[in-house]
Formats: structure tokens, sequence, C-alpha cells
């Protein structure tokens, strides 16, 4: 059964994800995202930065949703008219957040990143890490050795294959 | 005109650089005068403007050509000299066998290579790279700020080494045994920004003596280190020998 497997099993190393300081610009942090996955078609991987503190601990994780949830905070509060395909709200949103989003860009990642709270050990099953990822709705889970070294990161996807390939065995 | 020949094996920034090099040295373009912009260039000779970039950058640093922020690039006055080739000892361009200091660490952690950094350490943009922020001081007076820069794969360890009070060159040469063979040395004024003003305790925008280093093991660029130091307390002092061939 899938709680045989332990999180250490489908973990993939932090060097997988890109690296970036707590002080970067969201800019920056863009500009990362475009070089490191989108120009090189890397979509298959979780596409999301890491974000450190000067004594390299991780505190924070940097998704694609976070950036664009951030742009124009309109953006949340206009998706119900996005679905009743209301054209004219959603012309005015796209010219608020280009209009806006210069100044957003130099802001630095730790003011929109999600700060890193929940950790996973090594040695625990898949089945615990998949349950605090989807009770909590994280995309990348963090795994600490002896609560304080960083060893990987478990994204839904490294979870979906451990579970399903023994679900299908 | 020469062409860049897109059947060469020489990379294409390579050969711009060598295009715009000839016509410095032939005179073609005069001394302290603009060149064309990034646009004209790409165009001309039907590059990106990542290689056009790449090659004035490496222009910049061997020092043919000058940036001017807001106006252009310039052919430098003083051109490098060649022909003599010399020697110093690569750790008195370090600083640190000068005195006795103490170094603070400010940060040592892990980014990516923003901004021109993939092309100034000379790899992929995609590739996590080691940063450390340095504070000198001698007694407890902070003198220099010094920011390095490694490739990760170059020295992943040294991510766990205890940096503080010790000789990045000699961790690097005596631990990891990467002998440093060649550094570029490039000797500049600077305004401080507002993070190293607080650092050595100065106003914004001081001047300050700015000192990028490369440093390469035989073909392999492993390190680039900017380092910013107080005017007051410079005590340069360099030997040259030349060599005779």
């Amino acid at each position: 059964m899938s709680d045989d497997i332990t999180v250490k099993d489908v973990m993939k190393s932090i060097f997988d994800y890109p690296h970036v300081p707590y002080w970067f610009s969201i800019g920056q942090a863009a500009k990362i995202i475009k070089v490191s996955f989108l120009k090189t078609k890397k979509y298959y991987s979780k596409m999301a930065v890491l974000v450190f503190d000067e004594k390299y601990n991780l505190i924070g994780i940097l998704t694609l949703r976070n950036v664009l949830k951030s742009l124009n905070p309109g953006l949340l509060t206009l998706c119900d008219d996005v679905q009743r395909d209301d054209e004219q709200s959603l012309s005015t949103l796209s010219h608020g957040g280009i209009a806006g989003s210069k100044e957003f860009m130099e802001r630095p990642v730790s003011e929109i990143m999600a700060p890193t709270k929940i950790f996973v050990g090594p040695d625990e099953t898949l089945a615990k890490a998949a349950c605090i990822m989807l009770k909590n709705d994280l995309p990348l889970l963090p795994v600490m050795e002896d609560g304080k070294k960083l060893a990987g990161l478990v994204s839904i996807a490294d979870v979906f294959d451990g579970i399903a390939s023994e679900a299908l065995e | 005109m020469i062409l860049i020949d897109r059947g060469s094996h020489q990379k294409l920034y390579r050969q711009l650089l060598e295009i715009i090099k000839g016509k410095i040295e032939s005179g073609e373009w005069s001394v302290g005068s603009q060149i064309p912009t990034e646009e004209e260039l790409c165009k001309t000779y039907d590059v990106s403007k990542a290689t056009v970039r790449s090659a004035i950058l490496e222009l910049v640093r061997q020092g043919y050509l000058m940036r001017q922020q807001g106006k252009g690039t310039f052919i430098n006055k003083s051109t490098v000299s060649e022909g003599i080739a010399m020697q110093t000892s690569l750790k008195e361009l370090m600083f640190e066998d000068e005195f006795s200091f103490k170094t603070k660490v400010i940060a040592h952690t892990v980014m990516m290579p923003i901004d021109d950094l993939d092309i100034r350490l000379d790899i992929s943009p995609d590739k996590h790279v080691i940063y450390i922020k340095r504070l000198y001081l001698i007694e407890d007076e902070a003198i220099l700020v010094q920011e390095t820069y490694i490739p990760y794969h170059v020295c992943p360890l040294l991510l766990e080494d205890n940096i503080e009070d010790n000789s990045l060159f000699d961790i690097v040469e005596k631990k990891y045994g990467i002998k440093i063979t060649k550094a570029k040395n490039y000797i500049d004024i600077t305004f401080l920004n507002l993070n190293e003003s607080v650092l050595l305790g100065l106003n914004e925008g001081a001047t300050a003596l700015l000192l990028q280093q490369y440093f390469y093991s035989g073909d392999t660029q492993i390190m680039y280190t900017r380092s910013v130091k107080r005017i007051d307390r410079i005590n340069f002092h360099m030997e040259f020998e030349r060599r005779f061939a």
C-alpha cells in the first residue's frame, strides 16, 4: 500500500528549483522563472522558486500563482465576473494590471511568497505528505532532516506518481 | 566589411568581439567616440541582442569600451597596454594579506545569476550560484564590502564551510584543490549604494573604490568578486615583474 512508500522515495533535489534570496525583486524572480522553466520547456516540473534567507534557510516558496495573485488584487475579486464572460470588467482589469505592474515588480519577493511553516520528515509516509499537502493546499512540501536540514522537496506530482504507481500495481 | 561567419566553430559573440576589437585597434572607430547602439549592431551583423551584449560586456571588461549610463558605449581613451606581461601576487589584490583583518559574514546563500551575472560567470542563466557577502574589518573599522559569486557546481561544499575570518581563496585552493591560475582585475571608482553605505558607516553615494575580479582555473571561470572599499583607507601596493620571453 501507499503507506509503505516514504517521502524520501519520491522527493526531488532542492536544486531542481531555482533559488533566490528574499531581497530579490519580484521582477528578478519573474525573469528567473522565465529562463529556468519557460525557456527550457520544463513545464513538467512544478514551477516554483525557493526563497532563502541570508544564512541559506528556506523561508518561503514563490509560485506563478503567488505572482499573478499579487500582480493585481482585482484579479481575485473579478474572478466571478470572468466566469460570466464580462468582457468589459476584464479589459479594465488588464489595464489596471499593466499600469501598476512596474512598481510591483520592484518589490521584494518576501512580500508575496508563501512562507514555509509546514515540513515533513524524510521517513514519513507518502500518505501523510499527501494529507498535509491537500489539507493546506500546498503545491510543494519541504522535507527536513532532524527538523532542521533541508533534504528535498515533494510536489503534488511526486506524491501522485508514488501513490498512483503503487495503486496500479 | 568583415561579417559573422555562421559556419565557423567560434561562438557568435566571440566573432563579433573580434570584429569590434579590430575596428578599435585599426583606428576605424576613434578613441572617445560612441559605438553604434545594440540595436544597430544587431541589425548590421544579424545577431541577437544577447550576442551583442556579451561581446560589449567582454570588451568593457577588457578595457576597450566604457559604458556611460543613459548615454551609450564609448571607445575607452586608455586601451589596455599589450606586450608587457605583468605578474603580481594574486593574494595582494585580494586585500587579504595586507593587514590582520576580521570578516563578518553578511550573507552565505544561493541565488540564480540575475542581470548580467551569467555573462560575468560564463554560465547558463538557469545555474545556481553560491553568493557570499562579507564585511572586512580592521581594528573594528569596516573598510571593505565584498560580494563573491561562485557557480554552485564548482564547489558545492563551500555552502557548509565556515567562511568567517577565512580566506575564500585559501578554502578553494587548499581544501578543494582548485588551483586558481589566472585573475583579471578591474579597478574603478564607484558610488556606495544604501546597503554598502550602512555597512561602511558612510553616506549613501559616497565615493569608493571598486575592484572587480574574475578568477579562472585553467580555462574555466570559477569565481567573480566585487569589492567596494572606502577610499580613506586605501594603501595600494603592487609589485610588477616584467617577464622577458
